[in-house]
């Protein structure tokens, strides 16, 4: 339906009624902004519609607005970074360092893991977060980040010891 | 979380394991994503309408008005003025013109029949440098044989001249 034109609008408003909460997600955990989430997801559904017709079907709609929403999200995060200077990047290792004893809340840790993510290079992070928060196998992310599926393990592999090292060196459980 | 996914994050990371997964993107209002979608169409049909070469007419409208534009104008005018520069001032030389409605084989038929004429430098220079030379069709052997030959009949003043 998406592919044909005088349906599309009614095929991108069902496909908007089965994605649009996961697609905020995923653009939400690579921005960090809410409002950097809504210029991308925006620019994400307006790629999809003039590119629907491009769409082969090869691979599951799911993945293909996937693919979409994770490149329009590394786009702009290039973009920002370059906008960014140095001294506006979160420093989050010493808030980290601080104030992390035993006996913390389970509210802390996860404040502390948040700030971990945010850590890893932008690869790891991306790989992470599609594995860990949405929960996709490696052959899909595989499809979407144009990678293979060896490197995505390795990368998620690091991310993920990262992570915990982390975690370890803040004493957290 | 998917047990495949719990099962490898125990492996490689205990501690991560035992976090709960924290549920770290905010919430939005009810009519968020409505917005959104109607956000998303009308950007949709402004650019669909803005992109160019949609139909005939207009691709042969904006090649029209290319020359409206004054910098465009003055790129096409150079490039016209460049073509016809070097169209009608481009050197022609007076054999190019003596020869120019002669077919090719009549100008080796008249080569050939006054070949008496022809300095032996220009005749050397044409064999070496023209693809249709005099000894076109010659087998090796035949060029050979031919050149032998013409050096026997010279006579004296012509090996002087040579020499």
């Amino acid at each position: 339906m998406l592919r044909d034109p005088l349906r599309r609008e009614e095929g991108f408003r069902q496909m908007m009624g089965l994605y649009q909460e996961k697609l905020y997600s995923l653009i939400f955990r690579m921005t960090r902004s809410a409002d950097d989430t809504h210029d991308v997801l925006q620019e994400t559904l307006v790629k999809v519609l003039l590119n629907a017709d491009r769409f082969q079907g090869n691979s599951s709609l799911y993945t293909w607005v996937y693919r979409i929403a994770v490149n329009e999200s590394i786009s702009f995060l290039k973009k920002r970074k370059r906008r960014m200077t140095s001294d506006l990047e979160p420093d989050t290792h010493g808030q980290i360092e601080q104030g992390l004893a035993a006996g913390i809340s389970e509210k802390e840790v996860q404040k502390v893991l948040k700030e971990a993510i945010e850590l890893l290079p932008e690869k790891q992070r991306i790989v992470f977060n599609l594995r860990y928060f949405e929960e996709l196998g490696y052959q899909q992310m595989s499809e979407i980040l144009e990678t293979s599926v060896g490197s995505l393990k390795a990368s998620y592999h690091h991310a993920v010891k990262k992570i915990e090292n982390h975690l370890q060196s803040v004493q957290i459980l | 979380m998917k047990e495949e996914i719990r099962k490898e994050l125990e492996d490689i990371a205990p501690r991560l394991a035992r976090i709960q997964r924290p549920d770290d993107v905010p919430p939005v209002g009810e009519t968020y994503f409505h917005n959104v979608q109607v956000e998303a169409l009308q950007t949709y049909r402004e650019r669909q309408a803005s992109m160019p070469g949609r139909t005939t007419a207009d691709g042969w409208w904006s090649f029209l008005s290319l020359p409206r534009r004054p910098a465009m104008a003055i790129v096409v005018a150079s490039i016209c003025m460049l073509v016809v520069s070097v169209f009608w001032l481009w050197p022609e030389t007076p054999q190019e013109n003596a020869f120019a409605e002669l077919k090719t084989e009549e100008i080796y038929s008249y080569i050939e029949e006054n070949i008496d004429d022809f300095e032996i430098e220009l005749l050397m220079h044409s064999g070496l440098t023209s693809q249709h030379t005099l000894f076109q069709g010659l087998e090796q052997d035949g060029l050979e044989d031919y050149i032998l030959d013409e050096i026997q009949e010279w006579d004296e003043d012509e090996w002087n001249d040579i020499l």
